[in-house]
């Protein structure tokens, strides 16, 4: 498949900045050994804000024009798609959601649909979490936790179109995903480690020409990455280790492993992934297809790299 | 040409001068009386002002307050601290708040106001110029 993307406007909406300030100012921080501070105290001059939101808002609209060679009835590909994010922290709470309203039709089945599909046309709920930070290296999450639509579109620019399993984001490993996770992070005084081990249902879209399905199967994984020490010399240098493992309810289960290295320097980033999956396994055997059926998903190995410079 | 070469040489110097007498002061990082800390690391200060971790030892939340952009002690604590430019830590919040719901510190108005919070707040955490500091907070050291 061979897209060569002619146009990519992306306009990101950012109105949280002010915002931000003003919930900030409006919740003083929680503090554990010492009483509130005096509210006459916590504000200062700066809390002086002429306009406080509730909560933190941020959002973005992009337009994407794509002309793919092998498209069989248009050559070209339009999309429009917009998010509003909304989140908001008290003391060791911190909730946060995705609303996204998209004209792709086959992103749409990641997350909860709001209303129903007018057209190429969706509004969904992309994600919708609960975290509660017991320590930075020991936090709790629930709720509905799917790859954000930004994360997608901007970081992952090279396989947002084909979105096959194994897909590896590097917070979250399936890409629509509804449970609890335990998670943290502890860093030294170089270098440190992050993991996540989550319990759930992952949500899969089968296609079969224009109806849509949905397919949801019990799902544990984790991951575990590494931040290696560079005294400085890099931003960033991790090593990252993935495992799922999902199970249909028609019995048939898929194991994935993935192992991800990003490196970033100055302007510079690397990405690179690589994943193994063993898809629709039952009683420790591929499941047999009769001939001429396509099997559904097939990917013994796969591996990807985006290297990115920022002008 | 002599006149050319004169003007083109007293621009320069007045050029130098002037970068000179721009040139920046130092920053301090100041932290509430209360504080235990003497001393950070690099690597411990970036944490903490990225958000990375966002408690105390003693269980105080941190609360990271920033300069404005356009402060030259901001600039010096990005490029110096956190190894990074304005551009990417932009990029870096934005990905943040995207995909975890957190956002930058808060942005204190001017050199004064960012101390007074400090001040005001246990688990602040911010950087001055060093002409700035008075008694009303603590400085600490930062260590490479």
């Amino acid at each position: 498949m061979r897209y060569s993307e002619i146009a990519r406007i992306g306009l990101l909406v950012v109105c949280a900045t002010a915002s931000t300030a003003a919930w900030a100012q409006a919740d003083p921080p929680v503090f554990d050994d010492a009483p509130p501070p005096q509210k006459s105290q916590a504000s200062g001059p700066a809390a002086e804000t002429k306009f406080k939101l509730p909560v933190d808002v941020a959002g973005y609209f992009g337009v994407r024009y794509t002309n793919a060679d092998d498209l069989s009835l248009h050559s070209s590909y339009l999309e429009y798609s917009a998010s509003l994010f909304l989140s908001k922290t008290i003391g060791r709470w911190r909730f946060h959601s995705e609303l996204n309203v998209t004209s792709s039709p086959e992103f749409a089945s990641e997350g909860i649909l709001l209303t129903p599909r007018q057209g190429n046309w969706s509004a969904k709920l992309d994600t919708l979490s609960l975290n509660y930070n017991l320590r930075d290296w020991l936090q709790v999450q629930a709720g509905f936790v799917f790859v954000p639509t930004y994360w997608r579109e901007h970081r992952y620019q090279s396989t947002a179109l084909p979105v096959d399993d194994p897909l590896i984001d590097e917070t979250v490993f399936p890409s629509a995903f509804k449970g609890v996770a335990i998670h943290g992070d502890k860093y030294f005084k170089d270098g440190g480690f992050s993991y996540e081990v989550y319990g759930g249902v992952d949500q899969q879209s089968n296609f079969d020409r224009s109806k849509m399905t949905i397919e949801r199967s019990r799902a544990l994984g984790g991951k575990f990455v590494a931040h290696l020490p560079s005294r400085h010399f890099f931003e960033v240098l991790d090593i990252g280790f993935h495992r799922l493992r999902r199970a249909a309810q028609d019995g048939s289960i898929d194991q994935l492993y993935g192992v991800e290295f990003h490196l970033e320097k100055g302007r510079i980033g690397v990405l690179a992934e690589f994943a193994h999956a063993s898809m629709d396994i039952v009683n420790g055997r591929p499941r047999p297809y009769p001939p001429g059926v396509l099997r559904p998903a097939l990917i013994p190995n796969q591996s990807q790299a985006v290297c990115r410079r920022q002008f | 040409m002599k006149r050319f070469c004169f003007t083109l040489a007293l621009v320069f110097f007045l050029a130098l001068g002037s970068a000179d007498g721009k040139r920046e002061e130092k920053f301090v990082v100041i932290v509430n009386p209360s504080n235990h800390f003497d001393a950070l690391s690099r690597s411990k200060l970036s944490y903490l002002f990225l958000r990375k971790v966002s408690r105390w030892p003693w269980g105080a939340e941190v609360d990271p307050i920033d300069l404005k952009a356009q402060e030259p002690a901001r600039q010096q604590f990005t490029k110096e601290v956190l190894g990074t430019t304005e551009e990417q830590l932009a990029q870096y919040w934005i990905d943040q708040r995207v995909t975890r719901g957190v956002g930058p510190p808060v942005e204190a108005r001017d050199v004064a106001t960012a101390k007074a919070l400090v001040a005001a707040r246990p688990g602040a955490i911010a950087y001055i110029p060093a002409s700035a500091v008075d008694g009303t907070v603590k400085v600490i050291q930062v260590q490479p």
